[in-house]
């Protein structure tokens, strides 16, 4: 079937159950994971 | 085993199922059994998510790999967050768009039956014979390991997955999963626990990471560019984020898991949660097997962690050798423990650090020379020996040293683990088979009922040949490779399909469709007439799809669609 795509689901635009917005929780799980890099960097560092 | 430990494993794995039945209720109709009413909070599709993804592999073989080469391969994970962003914003409110139940049914709206049927046809074929790798591997080491009955092993953990997957469907595996999530994360901190206690006097957890990390073991990141070095910052980056979008977009055993969220938002949040807690958690699991490491070097490991392969050695011809290679051992690694303490004394305390490292890798170089010479003696024993046993190391130290009660608990984290990745298998499987094939080809007009006891049979069916499959495996060595080689092949022009699906906003469903077969046929000949490695295939297929489907879409043009 070739059809346009449906409009879009009534709850879509709900905020996120805790964060505040979307864009910040997207905002916290992208610095968590650069935090995490940093962090396991320093960790070898330190004991390499 | 002692009588406590039989008697907490027995009672976890009662418990579970009898839950199991509780909780997954009688449903009515398909919603409530294949996708839990879509009733779900973020929290339990987080549980679920990671207890789908986390097999007993993960547990059994992530501390041995640490212990082997360290903990770099926690950047393998590095991906997992940035691709839970990305299916946030685009797959997840796609699927609820469509209201769909099964990932496959959206390539029928966005292209035609016949690629929604080829891709769910490609995904029961892989995941069906990977559900029974699943129960197989974990039942493999438990056996070796604890002298258990392989084949009693793999029934056991097969059949009672199947009775609350089957009694319960999607609800009954995702409660479980909140639970069994417990057992495991206490299972672990039992070893982990243990393990800190058992190091020698004068030695704190301090010194042993210390000496880990004189020894390289915890090698968390490598920033450099060596294409040849598979596991590394970039790679983790780059990769992985490919490779988990690929797994958690397309995936039924995954899409199934955060289409049970009552909201686009629950299931989303289900995800990114997934995204924060996931790379911790194999940090921890790396840094446990990193432990293991530390404590062999201050104490005697056996010389080959797989007792069933240094029992054949020990009776065959070659025994005589295999025992004084074992003495030969222990001498070296009570040297290398000599060596091991003096380093730890001069890193806490600075003096003498230079000798101190020069005089412990010395005595690890000669202990590791006897231990390959007895792997070379367990190879002349028997050549169908696997001269790894990495995946043996950390169960080894758990049987070995975990009091009474303690064990039971740690074993009944890993049969935990395995029926969680079972279960989610099970009842993918049976989705796929019920809503893309069932209810799609054979009886459009199946009444409800009729759905539910059908997706019932179709979990035990899958159950009944994964148990099969898992028993023949362990006959037929070289399957288990050929498996993996086998998911390789499919995994990259699904991939494919999806990323157009998604994405591309004006091809026809034929020219996807012959661009899948076309690709496929091009993995394929990649496998039977060049030398590629098949972690390549994925790559290959993706990209084949892709750039075929715009090659041809001028070819065949139909109208285009609005995505």
């Amino acid at each position: 079937m070739t059809e346009p795509a449906p409009p879009p689901h009534p709850t879509e635009g709900d905020p996120p159950p805790f964060g505040g917005t979307w864009a910040r929780l997207y905002a916290v799980v992208t610095g968590w994971l650069a935090l995490q890099v940093l962090l396991y960097w320093l960790f070898t560092r330190a004991f390499a | 085993m002692s009588t406590l430990d039989w008697a907490v494993l027995a009672g976890w794995l009662a418990f579970i199922v009898a839950w199991g039945v509780w909780k997954g209720g009688r449903s009515r109709d398909s919603e409530s059994y294949l996708l839990a009413g879509r009733e779900m909070r973020w929290g339990t599709v987080t549980l679920s998510i990671m207890a789908t993804q986390a097999s007993a592999i993960t547990f059994l073989s992530t501390p041995g790999q640490a212990y082997a080469d360290g903990m770099r391969f926690v950047q393998f994970y590095f991906g997992l967050p940035l691709a839970m962003i990305v299916l946030s914003v685009t797959a997840v409110p796609y699927y609820y768009r469509l209201k769909v139940t099964t990932a496959y049914e959206l390539l029928e709206h966005r292209f035609d039956l016949k690629t929604r049927t080829l891709t769910s046809a490609l995904f029961l074929t892989q995941r069906g014979l990977a559900a029974g790798l699943t129960i197989y591997a974990p039942s493999l080491i438990l056996s070796v390991i604890l002298g258990w009955e392989l084949g009693i092993t793999i029934a056991v953990i097969g059949t009672m997955v199947v009775i609350y997957t089957a009694s319960g469907g999607t609800r009954a595996v995702s409660r479980t999963h909140t639970l069994q999530a417990a057992v495991i994360l206490l299972g672990m901190a039992a070893a982990a626990t243990v393990l800190t206690a058992s190091l020698p006097d004068g030695v704190s957890l301090l010194d042993a990471t210390r000496v880990a990390g004189a020894a390289g073991r915890l090698n968390a990141i490598d920033a450099s560019f060596d294409p040849d070095d598979r596991y590394t910052l970039w790679s983790g980056l780059l990769g992985g984020t490919f490779l988990m979008l690929s797994y958690f977009g397309t995936d039924q055993s995954q899409v199934q898991r955060y289409l049970t969220g009552r909201s686009v938002a629950e299931s989303r949040a289900g995800l990114l949660v997934n995204g924060l807690a996931k790379v911790p958690m194999q940090f921890a699991i790396l840094f446990l097997g990193a432990m293991v490491f530390a404590f062999y070097q201050f104490s005697a490991p056996p010389v080959f962690f797989n007792p069933v392969e240094a029992g054949k050695a020990r009776a065959s011809a070659v025994g005589e050798r295999f025992a004084g290679l074992e003495t030969a051992y222990a001498a070296a690694v009570a040297e290398r423990g000599e060596a091991a303490r003096r380093l730890a004394g001069a890193l806490r305390d600075g003096g003498g650090e230079a000798e101190a490292r020069a005089a412990y890798a010395a005595a690890a170089d000669r202990a590791d020379a006897v231990r390959a010479e007895a792997i070379e003696v367990i190879r002349r024993a028997d050549p169908d020996a696997n001269p790894s046993d990495t995946n043996y190391v950390f169960l080894s130290f758990v049987v070995t040293h975990l009091p009474a009660g303690l064990l039971g608990l740690v074993l009944a984290a890993v049969f935990a683990a395995s029926m969680n990745a079972s279960s989610a298998e099970l009842n993918a499987l049976a989705a796929t088979t019920v809503v893309d094939v069932y209810r799609r080809h054979l009886r459009p007009h199946a009444s409800e009922a009729q759905v539910v006891r059908v997706s019932r049979l179709a979990t035990v069916a899958w159950g009944v040949f994964a148990i099969v499959f898992a028993e023949s495996a362990s006959r037929l060595g070289s399957l288990v490779e050929a498996v993996n080689i086998l998911g390789s092949l499919f995994y990259g022009t699904i991939l494919g399909v999806f990323l157009l699906a998604f994405y591309a906003r004006r091809l026809s469903g034929t020219a996807v469709f012959v661009a899948a077969l076309a690709a496929e046929a091009l993995v394929v000949a990649c496998f039977a007439f060049t030398g590629i490695s098949f972690v390549w295939y994925n790559l290959i297929g993706c990209a084949a799809v892709v750039a075929l489907a715009y090659g041809l879409a001028p070819v065949l043009r139909r109208a285009p669609v609005a995505g």
